[in-house]
């Protein structure tokens, strides 16, 4: 659940004094989209974007000569005047959550991630944190099910479907008690077994809803 | 596509010169489940007793399978994964990777008899006996991967045979469709590299549905890009959505991949009575599958197809489903002739 685990540890980085040209360069052939720049010691100063670096290098469309002179002068121009900074960071003790969170206040793409004397010890991006979503809650993994049960406000009501689910010798790998979704807990069972599912929740007075609401599971 | 949403076709009727070959043997029934277990002997049994007193009857061409041979296994299964089956199998274990599948002394080789009867039928198709075979098997393949059981499966039936039919005559282009309430996940990662092989799937959606797998968006890799289609269907999804897909997005995929054989992993769990998936197929939806895929092999591999049982574990619903899909199969011709 930690960022520490779904990021790239020790990124490629940018000095601030590199002029855009070497920047080019420096990044060129290589597949990221984001670059912390740092100081001499490791620490962060802000970060640039392929999409920062490409509205600043002239259009391949311009006259061949108005192009050579704005690439010339950009041999001129430091990276750390076109960073974002300050940028928004993470501790590297935070958690995937805290970057959701920042992902989805601000409109980046990657979230340095420092130690706590500032110094850069990773980056993560967007498609980093989908991916460690996914790897928790198994999207994609073949050998589950899921499960649907009506939340009538009964207490403990998720406490009892997971003892139902373990009381069975079904493996759960998550419940989720969705607010605002016509009340339902969703189970997610690691068995192709729905039949028997059903069975133990039943045994356990839980009603499940069944997919297609004009099978009961009694009927098979 | 006229042709796959015509014929109300009256099973017995008109086809008393077609014939199919049913492939099965008792052996499968050894292969042991218990405790509520939905995957029982009873469904094989009740299948072959249908066929064999019903409206098909006259129909069958019956054939017992061989064992699958080691080679067969080994296009399908990692040598390991195959001597680690059968050692749990003989030592008396009660599962075998996962809870879901159990076993007994006997399921090793009653998965072997289930993997060698596509290899069996495919072999008396190209030797004339019948274009058509439809084999009855236990324990079922398609969620089988290279090295893992999965989902009742042990050993992947339907790629064994597709690979045997490409390397034992030739069939280079191979049509695997399967119309199982649920992704035939062993499938398409079998064959999700190779463009010689069109995995089709139309099953209820994976965010729902075991294995969780077969999302739109997984279409195949490398070379195989493109050789992998997946039709999620909604829960409660009825026959309109399926009939929607079969001619709107499979019948031309079919078509523009011109398969020179054709291999069906039928599953009807997707039937409204069966609770192992949320689908509400009617019994009828599988007669039209049955005649999507006569019509097929009609018009793109001089009428070869193979059919192997996948789900379908409600018993009544089960029986019906495979007569009405033979019935499709054997008299797409006739209705073609004669459209009502």
């Amino acid at each position: 659940m930690y960022v520490a685990s779904s990021m790239t540890a020790d990124p490629l980085c940018l000095r601030p004094e590199m002029s855009l040209l070497q920047v080019r360069d420096f990044i060129s052939g290589k597949n990221f989209r984001h670059f912390p720049v740092t100081d001499a010691a490791s620490r962060l100063v802000g970060i640039v974007s392929d999409r920062d670096l490409r509205s600043v290098f002239p259009s391949t469309a311009l006259n061949s000569s108005v192009r050579q002179d704005q690439l010339a002068r950009l041999g001129q121009v430091r990276v750390d005047t076109i960073m974002s900074r300050p940028a928004i960071t993470l501790p590297r003790d935070a958690t995937l959550d805290d970057a959701l969170l920042l992902f989805d206040r601000h409109s980046v793409g990657a979230l340095p991630v420092l130690d706590p004397d500032g110094r850069l010890v990773g980056i993560i991006t967007v498609r980093d944190v989908l991916g460690a979503y996914r790897r928790l809650f198994g999207i994609g993994a073949a050998g589950s099910s899921l499960i649907e049960v009506p939340d009538d406000g009964r207490p403990n009501l998720v406490s009892r479907i997971a003892g139902a689910l373990e009381g069975g010798g079904f493996a759960c790998t998550r419940i989720v008690r969705a607010d605002g979704d016509r009340g339902t807990i969703y189970a997610r069972v690691q068995t192709y077994n729905i039949h028997a599912v059903h069975q133990a929740l039943r045994a356990a007075g839980l009603e499940t809803t069944h997919r297609n609401p004009e099978t009961s599971p009694h009927d098979a | 596509m006229d042709s796959l949403q015509g014929g109300c076709y009256l099973p017995g009727v008109g086809m008393a010169t077609r014939k199919f070959i049913l492939m099965s043997d008792e052996r499968t029934l050894e292969h042991p489940t218990w405790g509520g277990h939905p995957e029982t002997r009873d469904r094989v049994t009740a299948v072959c007793e249908r066929l064999r007193s019903g409206a098909l009857a006259a129909a069958l061409i019956e054939k017992r399978p061989r064992s699958a041979s080691w080679e067969t296994l080994l296009a399908a299964h990692d040598e390991e994964y195959l001597l680690r089956f059968e050692e749990a199998a003989l030592s008396g274990r009660e599962w075998f990777d996962h809870r879901d599948n159990q076993i007994g002394e006997a399921s090793y080789q009653a998965a072997l008899l289930a993997a060698g009867s596509g290899p069996t039928a495919v072999d008396l198709i190209e030797a004339g006996l019948a274009p058509l075979a439809f084999c009855v098997v236990r324990p079922p393949g398609h969620h089988a991967e290279r090295s893992k059981a999965l989902g009742f499966c042990f050993l992947n039936n339907a790629v064994i045979a597709a690979r045997h039919w490409q390397r034992a005559h030739g069939r280079r282009r191979v049509l695997v469709f399967d119309f199982d309430a649920h992704h035939g996940n062993g499938i398409q990662h079998a064959f999700e590299t190779d463009p010689d092989v069109l995995y089709v799937s139309l099953h209820e959606h994976p965010t729902f549905s075991f294995p969780g797998t077969g999302y739109a968006e997984e279409t195949g890799a490398g070379a195989g890009i493109g050789a992998t289609l997946n039709i999620p269907l909604q829960p409660g999804a009825r026959d309109a959505a399926a009939l929607e897909a079969l001619a709107g997005r499979i019948d031309p995929a079919v078509r523009a991949f011109r398969p020179e054989a054709i291999v069906v992993a039928a599953g009807f769990d997707g039937h409204l009575l069966d609770d192992m998936s949320g689908l509400g197929y009617s019994t009828d939806l599988f007669r039209r599958f049955g005649r999507a895929v006569s019509l097929w092999a009609a018009d793109l591999t001089g009428g070869r197809s193979l059919t192997l049982l996948e789900g379908g574990y409600h018993l009544g619903s089960l029986c019906d489903g495979v007569e009405q899909y033979l019935s499709g199969l054997l008299g797409a011709d006739e209705g073609r002739q004669q459209p009502t």
